[in-house]
């Protein structure tokens, strides 16, 4: 729409309508943006945290969610399924198990024995327990040949003696001094008493014997030189 | 100095302060970004405004320096002679005087042509806007605007 010309008076009337308009717009939006920042001044400011509160926030969270979420446990009847001993064998390699069966590796889950829960249950646990044995008798070796005897000593002073003799005494060409030694020591040379407490009967009957019985039973092949260590 | 005394220091002021930002500037949008950042530094001083004299001159003053502010971030390299700057302050009732003796005139118009005539200048609406608010065809909205600046030249020749 053209309008018709006008004379300048016209022209600066309607130019001040115009701008009249506009600052009217103007000043509204000023007025709306002055309600705003009173309106921003009178809010309640929101409390600032500090970053050490976020941070623990944080770990809070993590450490909820990881008490929370526990790990999927593998059912012990995995671990003591019945496998031959070849698979058995195959097992110990990782490599195998991975050949045998794709599923994850029992190991890897995270069961415990209960002899192992019980142990870690008891306060201040420092020694392992050992397995009890089968039975307290204890089993006495068959004599042999050359069979080892311990002989415990009670006497100080006898196992002072003792220690300077030498310890191989298979030689049927030696003189015994052990024998000799406890005999001079015990007085015992012509007795057939037993002095010591030997557990080995054939050695206790061989120290009872003279030198002459000695020799013969060294001749005969019954009785061999016994090997004495330890003494 | 409360919410709704800076309101109208700020109605009085703003044209002054518009025409000072434009005079510098020599773009409207960027004259309305200095008024307004004007008005935010004058808003957070308001307090201290109560024993301020002349409002009308330090809003001025405020308008200027935050346009030779944005002046200098547009051309960070254009030397800027603030003297040259110094132009006259307009007078803050000049707009308002003007407008009010423009609506003298108009009010002595029949309504249709008052309407017309406001919306299309004073609120600078289209002609589809004025035609479907007022009811009428556009070329009923033509003749009505052209009776109208007949009007109005007659009463200006008539003042003369």
């Amino acid at each position: 729409m053209k309008d018709n010309p006008i004379d300048p008076e016209l022209q600066d009337l309607l130019a001040t309508l115009t701008e009249h308009g506009r600052n009217k717009r103007r000043q509204q939006k000023l007025l709306a943006q002055i309600d705003q920042l009173a309106a921003e001044e009178t809010r309640p400011h929101k409390k600032h945290r500090p970053l050490w509160w976020a941070a623990a926030t944080g770990i809070a969270a993590s450490m909820l969610l990881v008490l929370t979420i526990q790990p999927k446990q593998q059912p012990l009847v995995a671990i003591h399924t019945d496998t031959s001993p070849l698979e058995r064998i195959q097992q110990s390699d990782s490599m195998a198990i991975k050949a045998i069966n794709p599923s994850p590796l029992p190991l890897s889950s995270p069961t415990i024995s209960t002899q192992a829960k019980a142990n870690l249950a008891q306060p201040h646990s420092t020694t392992v327990p050992q397995p009890e044995p089968e039975s307290n008798a204890e089993i006495e070796p068959e004599p042999t040949d050359n069979m080892t005897v311990t002989i415990p000593l009670t006497d100080e002073l006898l196992a002072d003696n003792l220690a300077e003799a030498p310890l191989e005494t298979t030689s049927p060409a030696s003189d015994r001094p052990v024998i000799k030694t406890v005999r001079a020591i015990l007085g015992t040379e012509n007795q057939n008493t037993e002095p010591l407490r030997i557990k080995n009967e054939t050695f206790a009957f061989n120290l009872a014997l003279g030198p002459k019985e000695e020799e013969e039973m060294s001749q005969n092949s019954k009785f061999k030189p016994l090997i004495v260590n330890n003494l | 100095m409360t919410s709704e005394e800076f309101k109208n220091m700020i109605v009085t002021h703003q044209p002054a302060m518009q025409r000072m930002a434009e005079s510098v500037l020599h773009d409207p949008s960027l004259a309305e970004d200095a008024v307004q950042e004007a008005m935010i530094h004058l808003w957070q001083q308001r307090n201290q405004l109560d024993s301020e004299r002349n409002l009308g001159a330090l809003c001025v003053t405020l308008a200027k320096r935050r346009s030779i502010d944005l002046l200098r971030k547009q051309r960070p390299f254009l030397p800027i002679d603030e003297a040259a700057l110094e132009i006259p302050e307009p007078t803050a009732n000049n707009l308002e005087e003007r407008y009010q003796k423009a609506m003298k005139k108009i009010k002595r118009l029949p309504t249709l042509q008052q309407k017309a005539l406001l919306m299309k200048y004073e609120e600078e609406k289209s002609t589809a806007e004025i035609t479907r608010e007022l009811n009428i065809s556009p070329a009923n909205l033509y003749t009505t605007l052209s009776r109208a600046y007949a009007a109005l030249r007659e009463m200006l020749t008539n003042e003369k």
